[in-house]
């Protein structure tokens, strides 16, 4: 495919929303290596508003959909999360026009946005091991990758996840992990973990 | 783990609850996280607002009301709430004098109140943000950004409320607290760690017979590891180590504190303060202000933070000054 339709973006997001959902005890056993224990709860959050504004066919445009799951996200509660996946979000809605479908070159350029306006905001780096381990290498291999957005996605998907792996090998340098230092060792980052599955949920509902 | 909770998922709407139920005069709950002094739609002033995670009772809504915080948004457990609620906490707060935004330095608080200034500034609302970041154990003195935002912020509402409630514009308030920041130290110790409340889940580890100097507000480790002391020698330690951080010299003015972290009993905090008391006498440094007690804590961690800051005559007066919440009154 190489247009991507609204309900098709609704897929891609109610099925990342579920495989996020089965994930948040392992999500919150990863953190409590390093962390407090809590991130799949957050997790959780993000999942139910994922999975019920996707499901929500009311919402008439790409824009809209996502800028309400943004506000959404704006709106948890539970720690750095919400506020880092809401501003993803933002930025998706950010990069695109009011409209029902999405050309590939369209399709980057959402990515592309909510990578600038995300790098704006957080102030980790790569290999600071936290979820831009998993977001940068995903949004930059969609704006690399040519072909269908099934194969953007793919490419998305499989850099995430090896950019998740890479953070077992890392020592925290961000966030509350970096308070433990080399206890952090040999453990994948959750952020970077929650992350992946999210870009994976993508590229499977896009293929569903 | 063995807690007299209810359903986990709602742990921070109950103690809410149970915090403005108890204190109907001080405090409301609005908005589901927001902790309101009750005295605020009557206030001509510079106004306080703050946010945090819950799970650090009575930190830090338990400091509501007159003389301290005007709205403190509350987070999930150990969790920092999103923008969304910090705003509209500012819109609410905000009589026109302007608002102080205290920040603590964990990573979640930090982005939560970065992009909370991002937004109220479009709305036009004075805000001046100052953060508490003064952890000794994590990072040296030169590289603040890094260090992390203990039991300080505590005292630091204090005065700032009581700077606001004098009538003082927002400039000034905040140049006060930025002031009382600058000039204040933390360390922490602990020798058992907690479990999460929502999870279950240890969320520090501490081996028997040990204890760890330099542990973060959750249990994060940080400092090192040592066989257990005695609490004068563990006060010395520690003690050492913030008048070093600070330089606090013969003849100056300090403010101690020793907070209980949760399990730590009252009995062994004055233990501890007797000790930092005498020990600074020796020094020639003389306490002008003091407090020992649980105002911060981490669920049932055993271990307490010291705290010390540098005060002058017109801190002084703003922490003795009256004020009425439901866990500190003067």
């Amino acid at each position: 495919m190489y247009v991507l339709t609204l309900p098709v973006l609704r897929k891609m997001l109610h099925t990342a929303a579920v495989d996020l959902k089965d994930n948040v005890q392992y999500l919150c056993e990863l953190d409590s290596v390093a962390g407090d224990g809590d991130h799949g709860i957050a997790i959780g959050h993000i999942a139910d508003i994922l999975k019920s504004h996707s499901e929500d066919t009311t919402i008439a445009t790409m824009n809209l959909l996502l800028e309400g799951i943004g506000d959404a996200f704006m709106g948890v509660n539970a720690g750095s999360s919400g506020p880092l996946w809401g501003t993803i979000f933002a930025g998706m809605a950010d990069g695109i026009d009011d409209q029902q479908e999405l050309t590939e070159i369209e399709f980057k350029r959402m990515f592309a946005q909510a990578k600038e306006d995300f790098m704006d905001v957080s102030k980790a780096k790569v290999g600071d091991k936290t979820l831009v381990d998993a977001f940068y290498p995903a949004v930059s291999a969609i704006a690399e990758t040519e072909g269908s957005i099934e194969a953007l996605l793919d490419a998305a998907a499989e850099a995430a996840q090896k950019g998740a792996d890479a953070t077992a090998d890392m020592v925290a340098k961000f966030g509350r992990a970096k308070n433990v230092g080399e206890r952090s060792l040999g453990h994948k980052d959750p952020g970077a973990v929650s992350m992946a599955i999210f870009f994976a949920g993508l590229a499977k509902g896009a293929r569903a | 783990m063995k807690k007299f909770i209810n359903d986990p998922e709602n742990l921070t709407s109950e103690l809410l609850e149970g915090l403005a139920l108890s204190n109907p005069d001080i405090v409301s709950l609005e908005d589901g996280n927001l902790v309101v002094n009750k005295k605020l739609k009557d206030a001509d002033r510079v106004t306080i607002v703050t946010l945090g995670g819950t799970g650090h009772e009575p930190a830090i809504s338990g400091f509501v009301g007159e003389g301290m915080i005007d709205i403190s948004v509350a987070g999930n457990i150990f969790a920092a709430p999103g923008p969304q609620s910090c705003v509209e906490a500012i819109k609410m707060a905000d009589k026109g004098h302007g608002v102080l935004f205290v920040v603590l330095n964990h990573a979640g608080d930090m982005l939560t109140g970065n992009l909370t200034m991002k937004q109220v500034k479009k709305l036009g609302i004075k805000v001046a943000k100052v953060v508490t970041q003064e952890d000794v154990a994590n990072a040296p003195r030169s590289n603040a950004d890094d260090r992390r935002g203990l039991v300080g912020c505590i005292p630091l509402y204090k005065i700032a409320g009581a700077a606001a409630a004098q009538g003082k514009s927002l400039e000034e308030v905040a140049a006060i607290a930025q002031r009382f920041a600058d000039n204040m130290a933390t360390i922490a110790v602990a020798c058992v760690g907690a479990t999460h409340p929502a999870t279950g889940m240890e969320i520090a580890h501490i081996e028997d017979g040990m204890m760890e100097v330099g542990m973060g507000q959750h249990g994060e480790g940080g400092g090192g590891s040592m066989p257990m002391k005695s609490a004068d020698e563990t006060a010395v330690i520690m003690m050492d180590a913030l008048l070093k951080d600070l330089d606090v010299k013969s003849g100056e003015k300090l403010m101690v504190i020793i907070n209980g972290s949760g399990a730590t009993t009252l009995m062994e905090q004055l233990i501890v303060y007797r000790k930092c008391h005498k020990y600074l006498a020796e020094k020639g440094i003389e306490v002008v202000a003091s407090h020992v007690g649980e105002l911060l804590t981490v669920q049932e961690t055993a271990g307490f933070q010291m705290f010390i800051a540098r005060m002058d005559d017109e801190l002084t007066e703003l922490w003795n000054a009256p004020c009425r919440t439901p866990y500190y009154r003067n």
